[in-house]
């Protein structure tokens, strides 16, 4: 963990015991890679510390927007997505003071497995008093894709937090035979979030596909186009009228969603439904909770409530 | 035969389960779960995709780990248990069941000694309040004598049992129909507890979003015959 200007190999990458007979990708340039890289406070602004970056990702440098109390980070991939034996490591350490919002470009594409299997892993340090939002961005896992998401997170005292986690059916809105819904042959998911030490929240799952319509029903309901997401958010939601927006969240008709209290006084709030409707609604609800945090006490979502960005992102809301 | 392991899967214990329904209730509104064959695939899946991957393996665990004397682990497994457990209303049966049974096994003839090592040893000791039902059925299981793959089969009878009871109650379905759905599931109990008996505490988990949000929902219903 940190920003150390060493090259990520494949020894890097912890596999799970399910995909134990596979091997990443050791010799292939451009298929093991990632950043490491240090946020810091530095002239009473959020700049990038320390930096290290390795073909395929590359970060950005930060984008300033006035009144925005966050900056804008984006993890650039300019590949296809992820393909079969690569391997994306990303290490985040975000000192005091600062604040930011972390995310990807687009969605991730997860591309069929041939021999073996592909691998996102983050590592990512909060220390107290820094604010952090990471959306990596929402995951389309395509079909006969095998897939390892690792996240492991450590949060410092007081340290602030907003994770979320996109997962489409796939490409579902190809024409008739082409269309993908949960055809992937294996995702596993290792997350945990530790406060001081302790664990706070877990997310580990083997979903083993392709899924038949009642399978897909169980894990994410009956739509057809169902996807699911969750938001980690640090300590309690405000309640509705206190929210910088009054529904504190897009909200869509057709959204099941759930606001769980987690043991250790953390909150985590699930959707499943149309995906359409699920990715803008995580991203507003994320952005939007981040503004009620202190000092700032924003009464807009974080740079989507302003007129910076243009309405291009994966990211971008419905006006 | 271990009647040990027969009395903590018993139905009839007084630790609570009788008042949870793991969400079936939400099922049942929604109508996902109106007869018995549709409750039997409700079980089925609960058993497969929610409650096995997580439970059962937290379970086998705490057995493996108890067995050895290996407390740090069985804490381990709590404490992964209790942070896999999003639905406050899931959590809170898990951990009111656990400390009951611990309460009632510390006054039982077979357990009480085992569970004095285990409190001498637990990093934390006993803490009420603290421990769920399965780390504790798993350290139960091994102080009865009972091998990891046999104490998960208990408890995913006891589980299933209790599931079906719930679907009897609340659909309502005939308890003929019940038995006959439990013996229908009998041999997947078996095949799903030979399955994860040997899996590596770390690899518990289900990640089971809509029955998430389904445990949730069923906090909201107008009138609630359940407590989960």
């Amino acid at each position: 963990m940190g920003s150390r200007a060493v090259r990520i190999t494949s020894e890097d990458f912890l596999i799970p015991p399910e995909y134990r007979d596979y091997r990443l990708a050791e010799r292939s340039t451009g298929q093991i890679g990632g950043v490491r890289l240090g946020l810091i406070r530095s002239a009473g602004r959020t700049v990038l510390g320390d930096c290290y970056q390795q073909v395929p990702l590359r970060v950005m440098p930060p984008f300033h927007f006035s009144g925005e109390p966050a900056v804008l980070l984006y993890l650039i991939n300019p590949t296809a997505g992820l393909l079969d034996g690569d391997g994306h490591l990303v290490e985040i350490e975000a000192s005091s003071g600062t604040c930011a919002v972390v995310t990807g470009q687009s969605a991730a594409r997860v591309h069929p497995a041939v021999s073996s299997f592909a691998t996102q892993q983050w590592y990512i340090r909060v220390a107290a008093g820094a604010r952090l939002v990471v959306l990596p961005g929402p995951n389309i896992p395509f079909k006969g894709c095998r897939f390892h998401q690792r996240v492991n997170i450590e949060l410092e005292g007081d340290a602030r937090l907003i994770w979320g986690d996109i997962w489409t059916p796939g490409r579902y809105e190809r024409r008739g035979d082409l269309a993908e819904h949960y055809r992937f042959e294996r995702i596993v998911q290792e997350l945990e979030i530790r406060r001081d030490g302790e664990l706070v929240y877990r997310d580990r799952f083997d979903w083993n596909g392709p899924w038949d319509r009642e399978t897909a029903r169980w894990y994410v309901g009956g739509t057809p186009d169902a996807g699911t997401a969750s938001l980690f958010v640090t300590g309690t939601l405000p309640r509705d009228e206190d929210a910088a927006e009054p529904e504190h969240g897009y909200q869509a008709p057709s959204l099941r969603r759930s606001i769980l209290s987690l043991a250790q006084g953390d909150t985590l709030v699930r959707w499943c439904g149309p995906t359409p409707e699920l990715v803008p609604a995580v991203v507003r609800e994320a952005l939007g909770l981040a503004a009620g945090w202190p000092p700032e006490f924003s009464t807009r979502p974080w740079l989507i409530g302003g007129h910076h960005l243009g309405p291009s992102h994966w990211f971008s809301t419905p006006g | 035969m271990n009647l040990r392991l027969l009395q903590l899967s018993d139905s009839a214990l007084p630790i609570g389960g009788y008042t949870h329904s793991w969400g079936l209730e939400a099922a049942i509104a929604a109508r996902l779960a109106s007869d018995a064959a549709s409750l039997e695939e409700w079980v089925r899946a609960w058993m497969f995709h929610a409650f096995g991957p997580l439970e059962g393996v937290i379970v086998a665990s705490t057995c493996r780990a108890a067995a050895d004397g290996d407390w740090p682990t069985v804490g381990r497994a709590n404490a992964i248990l209790t942070a896999s457990i999003a639905p406050p209303s899931i959590r809170a049966a898990s951990r009111e069941m656990g400390e009951q049974l611990l309460s009632l096994a510390s006054t039982w003839v077979w357990s009480r000694e085992g569970l004095h090592r285990f409190e001498a040893g637990a990093p934390h000791g006993r803490e009420w309040g603290r421990w769920n039902h399965a780390t504790v059925f798993g350290m139960l299981g091994a102080i009865a004598g009972g091998s990891p793959h046999e104490t998960l089969l208990a408890y995913f009878h006891q589980a299933v049992v209790g599931l079906i009871g719930a679907g009897v109650r609340a659909i309502p379905v005939g308890h003929t129909h019940g038995q006959q759905i439990l013996a229908y599931l009998h041999e997947e109990i078996v095949g799903l507890a030979a399955s994860l008996a040997d899996r590596p505490l770390d690899s518990a988990g289900a990640g089971c979003p809509f029955y998430e949000v389904l445990c949730d929902e069923q906090t909201r219903l107008y009138s609630r015959l359940f407590r989960s």
